[in-house]
């Protein structure tokens, strides 16, 4: 009788660990800007450094998310 | 905005806000920005010493995609590293009035103390510069005791120019004792 395994095969290919690394990123990052912005938004002294702070952090993270999409869309 | 929150009494008069040094600031993210380049070390590593991943069988070329996408992600943390040390030093500061001082220590997000202190009630203020680079860039801590019942104090430390805000303090309080109670240096307890 040949041998059955308990359990279906899966195959965790590279593309489903970098998805897997993009959703796990992306949700923290969620978090993170929402968490940024209440703070930023209600105890700053300064409403211009506020804007400053708040537009550069999505300026210099949000282009390398996009880039993570984009690399794993061309995988 | 903060002063929505903290409403300053009618004619109060903000004299100074501090912030820590510069040099804290910019010695804690030294350590991002270290952390920051680690993937192009790697990368310079890697080019320098190609023998290394010969010996594994692994060829730089054929994950050149693998390599951008984690080095993009590990941008991603570090900046968000980056940034949570920026709003705790930017968020933390001293607010000195002609009334009284408002310490606000942002310990971490969702972890924030914010003490006032009326100037009348400043027993003893004190600075201290301790060390080589604290002493060369003139910053160092500052301890404000309040009378009370319960005696309380407040320390903050990596202040710029501690003894000019020691000297702004002491000032205002004195102006304050005057007000309050004509040529009598100290209130009477």
């Amino acid at each position: 009788m040949p041998y059955q395994s308990a359990f279906t095969e899966t195959a965790f290919t590279l593309h489903s660990a970098l998805l897997l690394g993009l959703y796990v990123i992306a949700g923290a990052y969620v978090i993170f800007s929402a968490i940024l912005y209440y703070h930023w938004q209600t105890y700053s002294t300064d409403e211009r450094m506020t804007r400053i702070t708040l537009i550069s952090f999505f300026v210099t993270t949000f282009p390398l998310l996009l880039i993570m999409a984009l690399i794993l869309l061309t995988i | 905005m903060l002063f929505e929150k903290i409403q300053l009494e009618p004619d109060e008069e903000v004299l100074i806000m501090v912030r820590k040094h510069w040099f804290v600031i910019m010695a804690e993210l030294f350590g991002t920005f270290v952390m920051l380049l680690i993937p192009f070390f790697i990368m310079i590593g890697l080019l320098i010493f190609p023998e290394t991943l010969a010996a594994f069988n692994i060829s730089l070329v054929k994950y050149t995609a693998v390599i951008a996408f984690v080095t993009a992600g590990w941008l991603v943390l570090t900046l968000m590293a980056g940034y949570t040390i920026w709003t705790h030093y930017y968020l933390d500061l001293w607010i000195i009035t002609d009334r009284r001082i408002i310490s606000i220590d942002q310990i971490r997000f969702f972890n924030r103390n914010v003490s006032i202190f009326r100037l009348e009630r400043l027993q003893d203020i004190e600075f201290t510069i301790n060390g080589l680079i604290p002493t060369f860039f003139n910053f160092g801590s500052l301890r404000a005791q309040t009378a009370g019942a319960l005696e309380s104090n407040f320390r903050s430390s990596g202040l710029p120019d501690p003894q000019g805000l020691q000297a702004t303090i002491q000032k205002a309080m004195d102006a304050r004792l005057k007000d309050l109670y004509g040529n009598v240096s100290r209130p009477l307890e």
